[in-house]
């Protein structure tokens, strides 16, 4: 299954590399939220652009499957552009912006507005998975703390944010708890997007490139994002509506104007405002 | 079967076929206890497994995984470390994957490997052949990631003793072994995570 | 009324496009060969090998070549060839005592079996810059003897032994045991710390030669204190061997060139064990000297944990060298925040305007 173009193998990866990373998610859908080590590869894109998303859809996709690529929530950005080449170019499998038509969808940083549907795979490019990275440096510590699951580090953090802010002051890769057990980063989503991870139809399947990790959230698994009882998660809102398609739902984008400060607000998410502006992205 | 069923052949084609086969198995764990249908074209007549347990072999195996074969799945031996290179023969203590051509010959799920608290990813992952009773002889309720509420699991050929064993896997998670159910056709998934109670009583309560 | 950024693909085209002109540089003067390259910029090509994790001079003079000569892209890029190409099996070990040395030097003995070969090396020239050389042709008077015969001197066709084995025989050096196992690959499984020293010397040989040098230099000046006296630095021609299954006995794939260093430091004894020397290792493909040595030293800082030795400095803590040695990771973290972050700065923005504001009510 050599791709005549590239003189690569099928979606770039050779078998050897697939099988090891198939069995990686396999255990990582076994065991919500927990990180599961494999050996990475090094791939023609740099560490920290997506190669563990890529090495994940990699070693998922097939000549059957459909594939969107999204960065900020949107297509036509440019690293979700070079993605969306690379595997058209390397597995020639179809691709498309429309998220209800795409069988894998691989994200950087959002995920799409129009509910996911069962069947369908997420594919989230991570930087830093360990959500106790910035507590604690040591693999070696933070490897025991997940096997004890001691999670009072992460607890105590989130209350000296309240202490000192009144709020939890994270914004984005807001850490969540799978499954009642592990905690996990939902990769640098905003916590705007946490709720869709909640019971969600959709499998999320999450790759760690640099890090070498991999883990998943199977459909309709329990995901919380951590909170008080007194101070409860909840999601960031906007005044304003989105100027191209009105909708008051979605995620926005500031959008500078001028010098003077004007600014208006749209959707992050490319394909929902597309679709209710009427446009329809067609697929490509 | 050929004469020396080692030498059978493998995938027509490595990559498409298990591409297709992977993702059953990814479906079947990540939506557990229930079959998914195993696409005929991938099996060939000359393997000396069944075509679902063969295909996931071949898909799955290679020289960073040692397998135990049950003893009536011993004759694959050959024809495993042939196409996979994995080692064979070793304990089943120590397998990464163990392919056993029955629940009968299933060793008891808590000798198996069951990966470590830091490491939970190193347990072993057991094929087993099984059958997909339509009669509704074993009521189990399943509960778990990948269900959208409780469901009835038909339990597969699985013996009526399973049920304190798949507890004794669960009560260790996140440790324990993970279970692909390989029917004639059908291929069925049973994670760690997933707890299984009796429903034949009427008891629905799941631990 | 603003219009969605589009042509994301049309960029990237275009950008490629110009790259490929820059890299071109004046189309009048003549392209540079990859034959130029690997016979001109050897230190380059030697260095891309080394970090890339690839012998082959071919591909990392094209590596530099498509690089423009930026050496860390270029070893990014032969370490995605590698990634690629299949593996049949592992190389018997090479003994570097059996090296058919160009340079062989001892800062630990005056003379020693085998003698001291100066070889090529910066070491001796001062740094002045040549304007000669600025002329296309070579200034003449450059092809006098490079063969030196004097006392001491011997011929760079022998064999020499390695120079610690003098002191291995009085028991001052720790022996290096071969326990006998299969060493990891640390390409091919994930990494689990404590990491055995043949993963962490695996790790040192592809890390960043900058890295590597500064860690080193950071133990000699007291983060850690590893001063070690050089017991032997050489670099040269070594064949590699291979046994292919079906063969069932060693046959020669060719020859590399190498640089090895190995270095003493004195370990005061403690934990049952009594004085002695210890040492540290460095190798590399090519001539590679100030990584080699680097390496060594930092190899020793590493073993502080295994000699009971109080961990000071971060070039004795395995876990931050081993995660952020490699220049391929590194460089493609530190560049991933030019990639868009719109998103997450739309969140810390809106956050930051509801703080503002809760603390402004406040105050009022």
């Amino acid at each position: 299954m050599t791709s005549a173009e590239t003189g690569y193998n099928f979606a770039y990866l050779d078998e050897d590399s697939k099988r090891l990373i198939r069995r990686a998610l396999l255990k990582a859908v076994a065991v919500p939220g927990y990180q599961v080590p494999f050996a990475g590869r090094e791939m023609p894109m740099p560490y920290g652009w997506g190669t563990g998303g890529i090495q994940v859809t990699a070693a998922l996709i097939g000549p059957d499957d459909v594939l969107k690529v999204i960065d900020q929530g949107s297509d036509d950005t440019t690293n979700a552009v070079s993605i969306r080449a690379f595997f058209s170019k390397t597995a020639g499998v179809a691709t498309t912006t429309v998220t209800g038509e795409a069988s894998i969808i691989q994200t950087r940083h959002r995920i799409p507005e129009r509910p996911l549907k069962p069947g369908q795979i997420m594919v989230y490019q991570v930087p830093i998975p360990e959500p106790l990275r910035w507590l604690e440096p040591g693999e070696t510590e933070t490897r025991v703390l997940h096997a004890l699951g001691e999670y009072g580090l992460m607890y105590v953090k989130l209350y000296e944010d309240i202490s000192r802010h009144g709020r939890i002051a994270t914004s984005y890769d807001y850490p969540v708890e799978v499954f009642g057990r592990y905690i996990m980063s939902p990769s640098p989503i905003p916590r705007f997007d946490n709720p869709k991870l909640d019971r969600s139809p959709a499998l999320h399947l999450f790759g760690a490139g640099r890090e070498k990790r991999i883990y998943a959230v199977p459909p309709y698994s329990p995901v919380r994002s951590l909170d008080f009882e007194d101070y409860p998660f909840a999601v960031q809102r906007w005044p304003e509506v989105c100027a191209i398609c009105g909708a008051s739902d979605s995620y926005l984008d500031e959008v500078v104007l001028d010098d003077g400060g004007r600014r208006l607000f749209v959707c992050s998410d490319s394909d929902y405002c597309a679709g209710r502006a009427g446009k329809g992205s067609p697929p490509q | 079967m050929t004469e020396r069923p080692g030498l059978a052949p493998g995938f027509e084609d490595y990559g498409l076929s298990s591409q297709r086969v992977f993702r059953l198995a990814l479906g079947c764990l990540s939506r557990p206890c229930r079959a998914l249908d195993f696409e005929a074209r991938e099996g060939r007549p000359a393997w000396p497994l069944p075509p679902v347990a063969a295909a996931l072999a071949l898909t799955l195996l290679d020289s960073a995984t040692p397998v135990w074969l049950s003893p009536s799945w011993r004759k694959a031996g050959d024809w495993l470390r042939f196409h996979r290179g994995c080692p064979v023969g070793g304990q089943a203590e120590k397998a990464a994957f163990i392919l056993a051509a029955s629940p009968a010959e299933l060793p008891p799920l808590a000798s198996l490997n069951q990966g470590s608290d830091r490491y939970p990813d190193s347990s072993a992952t057991v094929i087993v052949a099984s059958v997909l009773p339509l009669d509704g002889r074993r009521p189990w309720l399943a509960e778990g990631p990948g269900l959208d509420g409780p469901v009835i699991f038909e339990g597969h050929g699985l013996e009526a003793g399973f049920l304190d064993q798949w507890r004794g896997n669960r009560a260790a998670y996140p440790r324990g072994v993970d279970i692909f159910l390989a029917g004639e056709k059908h291929l069925a998934g049973l994670p760690r995570s997933v707890s299984l109670a009796d429903f034949s009583g009427g008891d629905s309560r799941c631990m | 009324m603003y219009v969605a950024v589009k042509g994301g693909a049309k960029a990237i085209e275009a950008a490629h496009r110009l790259m490929a002109k820059r890299r071109r540089g004046n189309p009048e003067l003549p392209g540079i060969s990859l034959d130029q390259i690997r016979e001109q910029l050897g230190l380059a090509v030697d260095r891309v090998m080394a970090e890339g994790s690839l012998y082959s001079p071919e591909l990392a003079a094209l590596a530099v070549k498509q690089a423009r000569g930026d050496l860390v892209e270029a070893i990014f890029l032969l370490r995605a060839a590698r990634a690629t190409f299949p593996r049949f099996g592992y190389c018997l070990p090479v003994d570097t005592g059996t090296m058919r040395v160009e340079r062989r030097i001892s800062a630990t003995w005056k003379d020693l079996p085998g003698g001291q070969l100066l070889g090529p090396t910066f070491d001796y020239t001062h740094r002045l810059l040549d304007y000669s050389l600025m002329e296309e042709k070579e200034p003449a008077g450059r092809d006098g003897p490079a063969e030196i015969k004097g006392p001491g001197m011997k011929s760079p066709e022998m064999k020499r032994p390695k120079a610690l084995k003098a002191l291995l025989g009085e028991g001052l050096m720790e022996a290096e045991e071969d326990d006998g196992r299969e060493p990891g690959d640390i390409t091919r499984q994930p990494v689990d710390f404590p990491v055995d020293r043949a993963g962490r010397l695996q790790n040192l040989a592809r890390s960043d030669e900058g890295f590597t040098l500064a860690l080193a230099y950071s133990t000699q000046r007291g983060f850690g204190s590893v001063h070690p006296f050089v017991a032997e630095l050489r670099q040269g021609t070594l064949s590699v061997e291979f046994t292919p299954e079906e063969l069932g006995f060693p046959v020669t794939l060719g020859e590399i060139d190498l640089t090895e260093c190995e270095t003493v430091n004195q370990f005061k004894g403690g934990g049952g064990q009594p004085p002695t020397f210890t040492r540290g290792y460095g190798l590399a493909f090519g001539h590679n000297e100030r990584k080699a040595l680097a390496m060594a030293i930092v190899d020793r800082a590493l073993r502080a944990e295994e000699l009971g030795e109080e961990i000071k400095g971060p070039a004795q803590n395995q876990e931050f060298v081993f995660s952020h040695s490699d220049n391929v990771e590194a460089a493609g973290f530190v560049s991933h925040i030019k990639l868009p972050h719109y998103v997450d700065f739309q969140a810390e923005l809106s956050m930051l305007r509801q703080m503002r504001k809760a603390a402004n009510d406040d105050q009022r």
